[in-house]
């Protein structure tokens, strides 16, 4: 019975994904049946097609930074979760951490979009990365939770006995063994700001990232063949972090 | 001399916890609490054609209760919303279930893949179901080369069903992954007891697996149901009028609409319901047992 389970479970999982991939191959103006004939004519359409270029430019970064950003953010309060078990506030700096994660995009998206202008900062990328760097922020954290929690503190206490400052410590023996962790967390990160769009479309200004760019154009039928194909690219990216953040927990496991 | 010792540690310690969540908490306070601060006030304001103005009303709370279409809609979020947890938590439940129980081989790479759409942008997921239910699209395709039906069928885009399905497509693998980890770390040995005490294995799930997961099902009532409520990319791309959402409705005030108070309001009164429910389960759990269990 499991067995029968567990393969039509895969199956509903997968198959959606996988059927977004082999039409994007269709030689038909229409994304359906028949399957005409095998073309990348759609792929050539997406890299000849400056908007979709420009919106996967900005996409790449806004990610970029907003990884920049919340990695060490999230990785400096992990540090002080995993090492301080009591201190004042714990529980309300966890519960903080939890509610970007849970509360529903709209509300984020409308309290920025009313909040950037109040305070009259114009809406642009930079607003996009200000936004996302909030959703990103306690996934990095709790990904770095999770590696700290197994970190063994004995190699920190032989560098300092051996007469290492704080800094020096730090940066020759924690740094390389959080590492792998780090990239895992900065991969995370990217990979949430990259897909998001729900909050992206309340606070991007003229210039859109990719999702917010798909999420558009949707709804003309001409443009779907060509969304297909840059949406079956932006599938194949993302298996691809997966892939390099599974690499990175392999080598840590390793050593 | 020692008590001041301790004093100068004990405040280099909070220095360290300070400086180290310094740039969270201020990112937290600055892009979350202040935000929606904001849209408090904004709720208690009226608009003039272009202009906000700054003068207190309940108007607009009077007004969620007056619109016919508020409440109802609001209604339909929270079933939506129901049926997509219950949906998810029977999907990924027995997955997560035989995953830690039954199966042998292949269990990491199993578990890894279900990684895979969790990793995917979610409006790319939406996207992959608004082709295959669409008009024109596969499944209709489908269905008329196989000439099962004479015309395309409207019934599964742009329709609260399609949003239900999607939604629980993208949700479901997410819940494996804490309802895995609670089955995993259960001590096997209290099921034996349970059936050496002669339980069914139906009793023995109820009273003893059910219950020791309940960290794992509140993770998903509080990481599917409150983002749901407020959902409107998915019902935008294949939900239609009848699966229009409270999200929509949102969304519509800040920009077609353009009525950002009665919208702040309208956003208010939600978050205020998924706060309550929040509070009551984490309350119920901890906030360190669901941290745990992601």
């Amino acid at each position: 019975m499991h067995f029968g389970y567990m393969v039509f479970y895969y199956a509903f999982t997968f198959a959606p994904l996988i059927i977004l991939v082999i039409f994007s191959f269709n030689d038909s103006a229409r994304v359906g049946l028949p399957f005409k004939a095998f073309t990348l004519k759609w792929y050539a359409e997406v890299l000849s097609d400056p908007t979709i270029l420009s919106a996967i430019a900005n996409s790449l970064l806004v990610g970029a930074v907003v990884t920049l950003l919340s990695t060490p953010g999230g990785t400096a309060a992990a540090f002080v979760l995993v090492r301080h078990q009591s201190f004042v506030g714990r529980k309300a700096f966890n519960t903080l951490v939890l509610i970007p994660m849970v509360i529903p995009p709209v509300i984020v998206g409308i309290s920025l979009l009313t909040f950037f202008h109040a305070i009259g900062l114009e809406l642009s990328l930079v607003t996009v990365i200000l936004a996302h760097t909030l959703i990103a922020l306690p996934f990095s954290l709790l990904v770095m939770v999770a590696r700290l929690i197994g970190f063994d503190r004995s190699l920190e206490e032989a560098a300092m006995d051996l007469g290492a400052d704080e800094l020096t410590t730090f940066l020759k023996v924690t740094l390389p063994l959080i590492f792998p962790g780090l990239l895992a967390a900065a991969i995370l990160a990217f990979t949430i700001s990259f897909g998001e769009v729900a909050v992206a479309f309340f606070t991007i200004g003229y210039q859109p990232t990719l999702p917010v760019y798909i999420f558009g154009q949707v709804r003309l039928p001409t443009r779907l063949p060509v969304l297909t194909a840059v949406s079956a690219l932006a599938l194949s990216f993302s298996a691809l972090l997966v892939v390099a953040s599974e690499i990175t927990r392999r080598i840590r496991e390793k050593k | 001399m020692r008590d001041k010792f301790l004093q100068f540690f004990r405040r280099k310690v909070q220095l360290r916890i300070f400086s180290g969540l310094s740039f969270s908490l201020s990112w937290f306070l600055l892009f979350l609490i202040v935000p929606t601060a904001v849209i408090f006030l904004y709720s208690f304001w009226r608009q003039e054609y272009i202009s906000i103005i700054p003068q207190f009303t309940i108007d607009n709370y009077a007004q969620f209760l007056a619109n016919p279409i508020h409440i109802p809609l609001f209604l339909r979020s929270l079933v939506i919303s129901a049926a997509v947890t219950m949906g998810s938590i029977g999907l990924a439940y027995p997955a997560a279930y035989f995953l830690a129980f039954r199966v042998r081989k292949y269990k990491i790479p199993l578990l890894l893949a279900l990684m895979g759409p969790f990793w995917t942008s979610y409006l790319l997921i939406v996207y992959a179901w608004k082709i295959i239910l669409g008009y024109d699209g596969i499944l209709n395709s489908l269905l008329l080369n196989l000439r099962l039906v004479e015309q395309p069928a409207d019934l599964l885009l742009y329709s609260p069903f399609a949003v239900i399905i999607t939604l629980i497509h993208i949700w479901s693998p997410w819940l494996v992954f804490p309802l895995y980890a609670s089955l995993e770390k259960m001590d096997k040995s209290l099921l034996e007891a349970a059936m050496d005490l002669g339980a069914t294995p139906t009793q023995a799930f109820l009273r003893v697996t059910l219950p020791l997961t309940w960290p794992g099902l509140v993770v998903a009532v509080l990481f599917v149901f409150i983002p749901t409520v407020g959902e409107f990319v998915t019902p935008a791309l294949v939900g239609g009028p009848q699966g229009y959402m409270y999200g929509n409705l949102i969304e519509n005030y800040f920009h077609l609409g353009f009525n950002w108070p009665l919208g702040s309001s309208l956003a208010f009164i939600m978050l205020a319901v998924v706060m309550v429910m929040t509070l009551l389960l984490l309350r119920a759990v901890g906030p360190d047992k669901v941290m745990e269990s992601l």
